[in-house]
């Protein structure tokens, strides 16, 4: 028959404390200035994946943020909407029938929908129409309560007098929520943010 | 205009890996030591491993003041040279370097000997025994010098565990076998000699042995300053927990009952020559019920693994130490050369590992001190480069107070010597007199380390002159050196920015303090 000494006993609840704190105290050390920024950008990040607005336009191109929304927001309680926004001419009512435009807008949500599928995310697809890009984001944004909007690269016909181009400018000026822009380094294509021509299939 | 070379950040050891960079050294020597000294101190073990461990203690902080200062691969060596200049950084060097070429042999020799365990047949052929002694030294010199790295994964993972494995052997031997009664009968009945006492203590601080580890990977750890104080002080503490309870529990466990009918302590029992190269794995065994059994089978695979580890980190630590004293032009430049092949310093691996064959062969001339032999020389050298490292702490809190110190060995007397401002711990005074009583424990008890250890210092001064002498350099005094620049550089590589800063307006103070009228 094993007896245990209380003296023993305690001298082995004693080891194991000893180690255990030892342990503990040296694994948690405290975090220097760089470590804390870093904790701290992570931290904001995780916030800021709430809930994500990505916008795409006839001028607006967001694949590849839509990628980099959809990696950020994976593993996150996040809520990713991919909104096309089709401007229609002064010179035509609202509702009128714009069936090249809705094919574009169907074409670029569909493959939306595949980037965060392939991300692991169920996403929400909308399209609405407005006069100009800007209030309509606004209006999406407020009735989507996004934490952020995303505008991909973007490319105008003729130059408007604002540099980042009017819709962004629009929505910077007018909007609380966070944007992230993509910033194209060039307009060939050949950016990191930039889709680019899509590579040939092989026969 | 060609741009400034920018510092190369080299930060991949990170908390843990800096732990079990030195636990994978210092982890080992338990497994070394507990059978070695309770065959000397017998009784007094505890007291023997106690009265290192206070050393210990002192030595480790002193090591963490100064790695955590100093982020650099050298270690001691460098510490000591910063501090004293050349010559006696030399002499630190070279006995961290016997340290090192000890480390193979002795750790070789127990990586058999916890192998021995499961095969016992091995401990009645001894030439079978001392082969395969060889033979893992061969291999690491080898795996060595075509450049397999050791992986710091499985430094980390045998690390996790040891430490895991050592406090279920402590927790579960407490509760089942122990008994203080038993520990104070010990204590009264088999109490050692003075002579015996003083060399158990010598024989004590190689459990303790390899805090320079985590100074040689200080150049690669991450947030150095930080990190290195936490890491040595919680190998400080495992280390001296488990040497303590160890001896502790050895002296109180029950007597052994052999084969033969006869019935010994159970200190007598780990500590005789038959099992004192695999005492934890005996110590571990003589627990009773399924824990024993499965203890017999695991605990001599994880000694032989770890002490196989320890005795890697002798090939490579030898081979850092020679480097960095080479770049310091302290040993020849030949020592910083790399096979073009190999890309290791292949020449230096085999130049160390071969001493270590030679005390090896040495070690088993001896016959049955051929442990003690091995054993005697590893307390020399680690007494006398621990008895430098502890001046150099204490000159450079003087010569060099101005570099910023993240932790700071406690009890501080401000003072000022010669002119200079600083401070002296206390507890660098009692490291410092308990390093030199073990220095002189070891050369008035040892007698093989009494004539070994000194003639190979003395032989390492005669290279040491002869290079220097044929290359034009001064052998007593030492050579110029930037040293502002070289921390500058050291604090902007390891990324200390804020520390650098510090440094910077410390240097500016002094200089405008020197320069005033």
């Amino acid at each position: 028959m094993l007896a245990v000494h209380p003296v023993g006993a305690v001298i082995a609840t004693a080891i194991v404390a000893a180690i255990s704190s030892t342990m503990y105290r040296m694994l948690n050390a405290p975090s220097n200035r760089a470590e804390q920024i870093a904790q701290h950008a992570d931290r904001q990040a995780k916030e800021i994946a709430g809930d994500v607005l990505v916008v795409f336009s006839a001028d607006i191109h967001s694949e590849v943020l839509m990628a980099l929304a959809a990696r950020m927001a994976k593993g996150r309680q996040a809520q990713l909407v991919a909104l096309y926004v089709i401007e229609v001419p002064y010179t035509l009512p609202i509702d009128a029938e714009l069936p090249q435009q809705e094919r574009e807008a169907l074409q670029v949500l569909t493959a939306a929908e595949e980037i965060g599928r392939k991300a692991g995310l169920e996403i929400q697809t909308r399209t609405t129409r407005d006069r100009q890009t800007g209030p309509a984001v606004i209006q999406a944004a407020r009735e989507e309560s996004a934490n952020l909007i995303v505008m991909g690269t973007y490319r105008e016909s003729r130059y408007a007098g604002a540099p980042m181009g009017q819709a962004i400018e629009y929505v910077l000026s007018q909007t609380h929520t966070d944007v992230l822009i993509g910033v194209s380094s060039s307009m060939e294509g050949d950016s990191m943010l930039s889709l680019g021509p899509l590579p040939l299939r092989k026969k | 205009m060609k741009a400034a070379p920018v510092a190369e950040l080299r930060r991949a050891v990170t908390t843990w890996g800096s732990y079990s960079w030195g636990y994978a050294d210092v982890g080992a020597d338990i497994y070394v030591a507990l059978g070695v000294v309770v065959g000397i101190a017998a009784g007094a073990a505890n007291v023997a491993f106690a009265f290192a461990g206070i050393v210990y203690v002192c030595i480790g902080l002193a090591y963490t003041e100064l790695a955590a200062a100093y982020p650099v691969a050298g270690g001691g060596q460098f510490f000591v040279m910063r501090a004293l200049g050349d010559f006696i950084g030399f002499v630190a060097g070279w006995a961290v370097l016997l340290d090192f070429t000890i480390d193979i042999a002795l750790f070789a020799w127990f990586t058999i000997g916890y192998i021995s365990f499961l095969f016992p047949w091995l401990v009645t052929h001894q030439l079978t025994y001392f082969i395969c002694v060889l033979a893992t030294t061969a291999f690491l010199t080898v795996l060595n010098g075509v450049g397999v790295k050791q992986s710091s994964r499985l430094n980390e993972l045998v690390s996790v565990l040891d430490v895991v494995t050592e406090t279920i052997i402590l927790v579960s031997a407490f509760l089942l076998v122990w008994n203080p009664q038993v520990l104070l009968h010990t204590m009264q009945t088999h109490w050692p000699t003075t002579e015996n006492l003083l060399k158990g203590v010598s024989l004590a601080i190689i459990s303790f042995v390899g805090l320079e580890s985590i100074s040689h990977a200080a150049e690669e750890t991450r947030r150095p300053t930080t990190v290195i104080p936490r890491t040595s002080v919680a190998l400080i503490l495992t280390i001296l927990i488990f040497a303590l309870s160890y001896s502790n529990l050895v002296l109180g466990m029950s007597p052994i009952h052999l084969s033969n009918g006869t019935t010994v302590p159970m200190f007598q029992y780990v500590g005789s020559t038959d099992n004192n190269d695999k005492a934890i794995a005996v110590l571990a065994s003589q627990i009773p019920g399924v824990l024993g059994v499965l203890f017999a089978f695991y605990v001599p695979m994880v000694g032989a693994l770890l002490v196989l580890i320890s005795s890697n980190s002798g090939v490579f630590g030898a081979s850092r130490i020679a480097y960095s004293m080479a770049k310091f032009n302290v040993l020849p430049s030949w020592f910083q050369r790399t096979n073009a092949k190999t890309r290791t310093p292949l020449g230096t691996i085999i130049c160390f590992s071969g001493i270590s064959v030679i005390e090896l062969v040495a070690a088993y001339l001896q016959g049955t001190q051929a442990i003690g032999f091995l054993t005697d020389l590893y307390a020399f050298g680690a007494a006398l480069s621990y008895t430098l490292v502890f001046a150099a702490l204490m000159t450079l809190r003087f010569t060099d107070s101005v570099a910023p110190r993240r932790f700071k060995m406690p009890w501080n007397i401000p003072l000022t010597v010669a002119g200079r401002k600083g401070d002296l711990s206390l507890l660098s005074v009692v490291g410092m007199i308990g390093i030199v009583a073990i220095l002189v424990f070891t050369l008035l008890t040892h007698p093989i380390g009494r004539i070994a250890g000194p003639t190979w210092v003395i032989l390492g001064i005669v290279f040491y002159a002869i290079y220097r002498r044929k290359h034009g350099m001064p052998i007593l005094r030492s050579l110029k050196r930037d040293w502002v620049k070289l921390h500058e550089h050291t604090l902007t590589g390891a990324g200390e920015i804020e520390m650098l800063d510090e440094y910077r307006a410390g240097v500016a103070a002094e200089r405008a303090a020197a320069n005033k009228p």
